[in-house]
């Protein structure tokens, strides 16, 4: 039973918060919030780390914003073909070679570095798959009522994630608790000499402002690979701070 | 959302639940030609509740009388188009009365009318925003802080049917059915706990009636145009006041979700429950575009 003792509590960086609410990862977080159960674990979000969710949130809804109303549908309308009135207008196959052009256009950028990450791309799949859909379908919308059929249900969904972070983060209903620990400037300030990213920076020094206000083991997850993980043990060299996936977050308390 | 829509439930809830009364009513009633002598309670008004109109005029006077008017137009013009508006639209509500009428039956019965008709329409109110953010230059962040209120009255909804029902369940205890008193005690005790949520819901209309007002008011180019500019343009709007009137209702909005998230607690914890289903492809489509880099 020694072996299993657990002490401590983690801190959750916003990809695995946003994980949560959008079930994304769905093992790890599974097995991560098992742990967590199984052993009563504190898990705590940062200020930090809740405006940057905030702020993602908000960035991307400002992003599909645009790409439906100042791009698609202006291209739709006619741009670069003919002018023509869209509540008048069944979707077709077409439409299809618009959307192809409209994205190959806008993002010019991004294919000709073949970027994997490519946000346009989320979009533009979405689009596709939900102009083919109302193509199949026997009585079709026009392509205006379709586009505020889309507007509408990403409207929706934003309300619905935004309701889950609010229930998850802000009423702290479920296992995450806000911290009041603000980030510490010394740890910071190494940690950005260092190559790390500001943001990531603050995230993980409120560990060291935990551990000096609170006392007790505090652990940073994230599914960040690329700015932190991979740089973990650097991290824990110049701060004696851990950072690992959720994964084995468990395994750090032991 | 049309901008006045939502004057009805919200002041139908403060006529149909928090001035009402217990009568003991008794009737004959037949079943299959058979006399029966039923007795039972009925809800009348409590005391002479102020007209539709004054309700309304009331509202409007608080927002506009705070609102700074583009110079062509008049306040007293646009007072009496918002009240007449908002008027005719409720006397034209026949379903509505009816239902009034009905809910000297049945509370919860009312309850659950507007509650239907709420959620029957609530697609209509995604679309009707997504309409205003299409017709404007104004960021979809903006419209998905209006729409947000959607989801918070629908979870109001919820929380108002359960205390009825509970009120219902206990007023319909054996005991309890027959005795006035009683019912006049389980009666006071519902609008004690409806009363501060009703109040903190109209607080929240308020705002976002005004804020929604300001932007119509500031982006028609004519007084006829109000109840549907052509263009919500931002750059007709003065960014303080815009500020202003966005951060009331921001602050608003959170009072009461946080006031049906506690109250929730006690009667349904259910209604804040997960939302966001992870099958759906809009939901995909936003995970995968959380979790890119946006720079």
């Amino acid at each position: 039973m020694e072996n299993d003792a657990i002490s401590g509590c983690l801190y959750l960086d916003s990809c695995v918060l946003l994980s949560e609410i959008l079930e994304q990862n769905k093992s790890r977080m599974s097995k991560f919030k098992n742990d967590v159960k199984q052993y009563n674990i504190t898990c705590y979000v940062s200020q930090g780390v809740i405006d940057e969710c905030k702020e993602k949130l908000e960035k991307t809804t400002d992003f599909l914003g645009n790409i439906l109303r100042d791009t698609i549908v202006v291209y739709l309308e006619g741009i670069r073909t003919n002018p023509r009135d869209l509540s008048c207008t069944e979707p077709s196959n077409e439409d299809l070679h618009i959307i192809e052009e409209t994205f190959l256009t806008v993002n010019q950028a991004a294919r000709e570095f073949d970027l994997v990450s490519d946000p346009f791309q989320a979009v533009e799949e979405w689009v596709v798959a939900e102009l083919e859909r109302e193509m199949r379908k026997s009585k079709k919308s026009s392509l205006s009522d379709l586009v505020l059929k889309l507007t509408a249900a990403i409207m929706k969904e934003i309300n619905d994630l935004e309701s889950d972070f609010e229930r998850i983060v802000e009423l702290e209903a479920d296992y995450i608790i806000k911290s009041t620990q603000a980030p510490c400037a010394e740890i910071r300030d190494i940690l950005v000499q260092n190559g790390i990213h500001r943001p990531d920076a603050d995230h993980i020094s409120v560990i060291e402002s935990h551990r000096r206000n609170l006392s007790g083991k505090a652990i940073f997850l994230t599914f960040d690979y690329k700015s932190i993980i991979l740089r973990a043990k650097m991290i824990r060299r110049l701060t004696n701070i851990d950072c690992c996936d959720p994964l084995y977050g468990v395994s750090y308390l032991r | 959302m049309a901008i006045s829509s939502l004057d009805h439930p919200s002041s139908a809830f403060r006529y149909a639940l928090l001035t009402v009364k217990p009568i003991p009513f008794e009737e004959i009633i037949k079943v299959k030609g058979v006399k029966f002598r039923q007795k039972g309670i009925r809800y009348e008004p409590e005391k002479q509740f102020e007209s539709y109109e004054d309700y309304v005029r009331f509202r409007y006077k608080q927002i506009l009388s705070k609102m700074p008017l583009p110079e062509s137009f008049s306040y007293e013009k646009l007072y009496d188009h918002f009240c007449e508006v908002a008027v005719k639209r409720f006397k034209e509500d026949k379903q509505l009365q009816e239902e009034l009428e009905k809910k000297e039956r049945s509370l919860l019965g009312f309850v659950d009318f507007i509650m239907r008709r709420f959620e029957n329409k609530m697609t209509d109110y995604y679309m009707s925003e997504a309409n205003r953010f299409m017709c404007s230059n104004l960021p979809f962040s903006f419209f998905t802080q209006t729409s947000m209120f959607i989801n918070t009255y629908h979870k109001y909804l919820s929380l108002v049917r359960r205390i009825v029902r509970r009120y219902k369940i206990k007023s319909n205890m054996p005991g309890v059915r027959r005795r006035l008193e009683q019912h006049e005690k389980e009666l006071a005790s519902m609008k004690s706990v409806l009363s501060p949520l009703i109040d903190r819901m109209d607080s929240c209309c308020i705002e976002l009636q005004s804020l929604k007002l300001y932007v119509s008011i500031w982006s028609a180019d004519k007084p006829e145009e109000i109840d549907a500019p052509r263009f919500l343009d931002v750059k007709k709007l003065d960014q303080t006041y815009l500020t202003e009137y966005n951060l009331n209702y921001n602050r608003e909005h959170m009072i009461i979700r946080r006031m049906i998230f506690q109250m929730s607690k006690e009667y349904d914890p259910e209604i804040f429950k997960k939302e966001v289903t992870s099958g759906n492809s809009t939901a995909v489509m936003l995970g995968k575009l959380l979790s890119s880099d946006l720079e």
